[in-house]
């Protein structure tokens, strides 16, 4: 499983200084962006917020997975923000969110591979004992390696 | 009590799968005989069969969107949630639904 085709260390940002969801939401695209998955923040975004009014993206356990689909996605990805402070942010538990995982899925063209990584992704995240984990991360290299050889059915 | 499922979601990326995960760990706890479908982006996944159907004591529907082949089911005891429920508390939504099935008694 090549993990790395969606969950790339460009976009990656272990240090992120963000006062909102906003500032969270729109510098991760950025980060894609730069990284060319994207063609444009600004659509992306929308899509990504449209998403957002729909259902709460906080899966609890201080972390959230907002996530969205559009064709100005170039490249299946996950781009990802611990941040300095935790943040506001509608979740499950009402907790806040620290750790946050932008997913990106094209409109068309889907490698279902890909789509797969992404999923498996998400159900690593919500798993109950995940938060210990993902607090000792301090590299890019062990955040990526932490999903690679967590194995689910 | 036999339980099977199904969760969608808009995305079908995250939620329905989550919420598969959530629902047959807190099955598991629960000693509870539980299979789930997925309906997602790369579509259904663990698909039911006729005979899972036929012996479930209830069907739950953890979706935000309309699931498709919902008339599979009809005749069976319904419990439709949205898909955070099932994110959320799994184990309570469980426990609430063998609760009613014991009070009412029996197949549905």
């Amino acid at each position: 499983m090549d993990l790395n085709e969606v969950f790339r260390p460009a976009c990656i940002d272990l240090e992120m200084d963000a006062k909102n969801k906003e500032e969270v939401l729109s510098n991760l695209a950025d980060l894609l962006l730069k990284d060319k998955a994207i063609t444009s923040t600004k659509e992306y975004l929308k899509a990504v917020y449209k998403r957002e009014a729909e259902a709460p993206t906080g899966i609890g356990n201080l972390i959230a997975i907002p996530h969205g689909k559009s064709s100005c996605i170039l490249k299946t990805s996950v781009a990802y923000a611990r941040l300095k402070k935790s943040i506001e942010w509608e979740s499950c538990d009402n907790s806040p969110v620290k750790y946050v995982f932008l997913l990106a899925v094209p409109e068309e063209n889907r490698n279902v591979n890909q789509i797969k990584l992404l999923s498996h992704i998400a159900r690593i995240l919500a798993q109950d004992d995940i938060l210990g984990k993902l607090e000792k991360l301090n590299t890019v290299k062990e955040v990526i390696e932490l999903f690679i050889n967590e194995n689910l059915d | 009590m036999k339980v099977v499922g199904v969760t969608a979601c808009t995305i079908g990326i995250a939620h329905t799968y989550i919420a598969k995960d959530k629902l047959v760990n807190a099955a598991k706890k629960l000693n509870i005989e539980c299979k789930i479908e997925t309906q997602g982006n790369i579509g259904v996944q663990n698909e039911l069969t006729e005979e899972d159907i036929k012996n479930a004591d209830v069907v739950i529907i953890a979706s935000d969107i309309n699931i498709s082949r919902r008339e599979r089911f009809k005749g069976k005891r319904i419990v439709q949630v949205p898909v955070s429920t099932a994110i959320k508390s799994p184990e309570g939504l469980l426990k609430k639904i063998q609760q009613k099935i014991n009070e009412q008694g029996g197949q549905k």
